[in-house]
């Protein structure tokens, strides 16, 4: 069903004579809800404005529906942006900013304003047409920011981390509003963040970006739970890395501190002796009580924190301390500090076995 | 914390008397034009001599001008320099207080010098051509002010996102300017167009040196040949100055809250 829409093709950027983007082929499907994902500084802004027309690519090449856009003017793409920090114009109230745009096109008078009360419609404030900027909060302010970035109908819409700036609950809200709203219009939309909750929530694809390069292209469920590289695994969500060492590559036999264990995914290329790495989700770690099938070690609980529906317990196995994810039971209590327990995961959790 | 006070109060006394009590003297002296007490035959005078009628409004248009002119060429040319090259703005900073360095009488020399009969561009040829010659001196007189308000307008809003975001919604850069850009800093500009008006009206060197009607050359030519109404019109000026400055408080005040909020 997927048809490319929007192609990336070997985009390099510079400035001056830093390279902030190496040689990146991206594409996405018309329709499409993807999420540039990636630290501080990784490029992601820098993709999006090249997208936008507010950078030109130092080389490479950019093409939507088919056609060369590389050297077009943003004016020109027919795209919606949406910034950090709303940017509503305030000498114009929330009608006038999202009638904007139509306005410059041209869009005779009635019909822009049917276009306009439509968008309120859309964004769910109705009534707050005739407000100003000031007088909005700023997730109100960013939907105003939303409405006025589609009324023109782009072809695709580009957020620049719209939710940043907003508090927690709102947050979350908000981005499965924008979610629904794209889904609505079926309109092909790129979201950059860097935060994974949020990326892993909304996306139908993730970009994970790291230093002007992609580690990682997938969907959420694939790339939280089959990461390609350990940056990947290090970034979205949170990774146990449980430091081991083989102690008999042909019994794949592997010790933790003190602790011996029997290790069925040991890639055959170890040696006796040599150090290697388990990379392990919370989640996939659980508590055991008598006997059990996995692998199991001893550890001591250091803290428990509780998050709601589910408890981040934190335990020293030897020298290593690992983040153990239970879900809520309200008819046992959690573990206490302090407490010794014994900690179990299965073979096919571990992530990644590194050198 | 009282004997605080107390010395602070005198300061401040003494502060007021010094810029009061001449201005009190020039108006009790502007007042007493007859030996049997106060009258305001002075004021009249001055506002029956048709001289001081044409002056003022001469001034006044060239002011008007001055700031129009001074709003076209400094806005743009502020905005610019926000938007692209935010490392120069010092130099450019330094460069508009270059009128305040560099003595009129110098600046108008130079223009007699430029634009002289026989020159490639004989401004001071015609009539019309003086006046657009001292709107321009007026222009880099006003520089320093003009571009400063502007400047700190601008700093209010966020110049750059607003547009880029009234970019790809397909505006053109005139149209951001005129109608983003330039709304959102009005009181900005207006608080510099009263200063240009200021200095306009009391201006002398230019207009006397290109020989236009001025209101500067009237005020000091009456205050050569009269006793009483150069007084009366350093009140009448010293008050229009002031409205000026009021006015410039009162949209300051009344102006709609620009900035959005950031939370
Ligand atoms: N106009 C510019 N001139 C010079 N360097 C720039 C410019 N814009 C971005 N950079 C550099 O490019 C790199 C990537 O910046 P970019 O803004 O794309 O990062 P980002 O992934 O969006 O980060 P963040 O999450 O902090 O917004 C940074 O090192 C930044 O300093
Ligand atoms: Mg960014």
């Amino acid at each position: 069903m997927a048809e490319e829409f929007l192609n990336l093709e070997a985009i390099t950027k510079t400035f001056g004579t830093n390279t902030v983007i190496k040689d990146l082929d991206l594409s996405f499907n018309s329709g499409e809800f993807v999420s540039l994902l990636g630290p501080s500084g990784c490029g992601k802004t820098t993709v999006l404005r090249m997208i936008a027309g507010f950078e030109k690519p130092t080389k490479g090449r950019i093409f939507a529906d088919g056609r060369e856009i590389t050297h077009l003017k943003p004016s020109q793409r027919n795209v919606g942006m949406v910034f950090q920090s709303y940017a509503l114009f305030p000498n114009l109230n929330v009608r006038d900013n999202i009638g904007f745009g139509l306005k410059v096109a041209g869009v005779p008078r009635a019909k822009a304003r049917e276009r306009v009360a439509e968008m309120l419609e859309l964004i769910g404030l109705p009534d707050l047409g005739r407000r100003y900027a000031f007088e909005l909060s700023g997730g109100q302010q960013q939907r105003v920011a939303l409405a006025r970035a589609l009324a023109p109908s782009p072809r695709m819409l580009l957020l620049d981390e719209p939710l940043s700036a907003l508090d927690a609950k709102i947050r979350v809200s908000l981005r499965e509003q924008i979610r629904n709203i794209q889904r609505e219009l079926g309109i092909t939309t790129i979201f950059v963040t860097h935060d994974q909750e949020e990326a892993l929530s909304i996306s139908d694809r993730i970009v994970v970006m790291n230093a002007g390069h992609i580690e990682q292209v997938g969907a959420p469920f694939e790339v939280y739970n089959r990461p390609a590289t350990p940056f990947v695994a290090n970034f979205v969500g949170t990774l146990n890395r449980v430091e081991a060492r083989v102690k008999n590559a042909a019994a794949q036999e592997v010790a933790i501190g003190e602790q011996s264990v029997v290790l069925k995914k040991l890639p055959a290329t170890v040696r006796d002796g040599e150090p290697i790495v388990l990379a392990l989700r919370p989640e996939a770690l659980n508590l055991v009580n008598g006997a059990d099938d996995g692998i199991c070690l001893n550890a001591r609980v250091e803290a428990v924190s509780f998050l709601g529906s589910v408890i981040r317990v934190g335990v020293a196995v030897g020298d290593t301390r690992l983040h153990v994810d239970l879900f809520n039971d309200r008819r046992s209590a959690p573990p206490q500090p302090g407490e010794t327990l014994r900690v179990g995961f299965k073979d096919e959790d571990v992530i990644s076995v590194t050198a | 914390m009282r004997g605080n006070r107390f010395w602070s109060w005198v300061v401040f006394g003494l502060g007021a008397a010094y810029f009061l009590l001449p201005l009190l003297a020039t108006l009790e002296f502007s007042l007493s034009i007859r030996r049997d007490g106060y009258t305001l035959d002075a004021y009249r005078n001055v506002f029956a001599d048709p001289g001081f009628q044409q002056t003022f409004s001469y001034s006044l248009i060239i002011g008007l001008c001055t700031i129009i002119v001074g709003i076209v060429i400094i806005m743009p040319a502020a905005y610019f320099v926000r938007l692209r090259m935010p490392q120069i703005r010092p130099v450019v900073e330094f460069l508009t207080l270059m009128p305040l360095i560099i003595p009129p009488i110098i600046l108008v020399f130079g223009y007699i010098r430029l634009y002289n009969s026989s020159s490639f561009l004989p401004l001071t040829g015609s009539v019309m051509g003086t006046n657009i010659l001292l709107t321009l001196g007026y222009v880099a007189l006003a520089m320093p002010y003009m571009y400063r308000a502007i400047d700190t307008g601008l700093r209010t809003i966020d110049v750059q996102t607003l547009t880029e975001a009234a970019t790809i919604l397909g505006a053109s850069r005139l149209r951001i300017l005129t109608r983003i850009i330039f709304p959102n800093v009005i009181t900005a500009v207006l608080s510099g167009a009263f200063l240009t008006l200021a200095i306009v009206m009391g201006e002398f060197v230019l207009a006397s040196l290109l020989n236009r009607p001025g209101f500067g050359p009237y005020m000091q030519n009456i205050g050569a040949n009269r006793a009483y109404e150069p007084s009366a019109l350093a009140i009448i000026s010293f008050v229009f100055t002031w409205s000026a400055m009021v006015a410039i408080q009162l949209l300051a005040r009344f102006a709609p809250k620009s900035s959005a909020r950031k939370d």
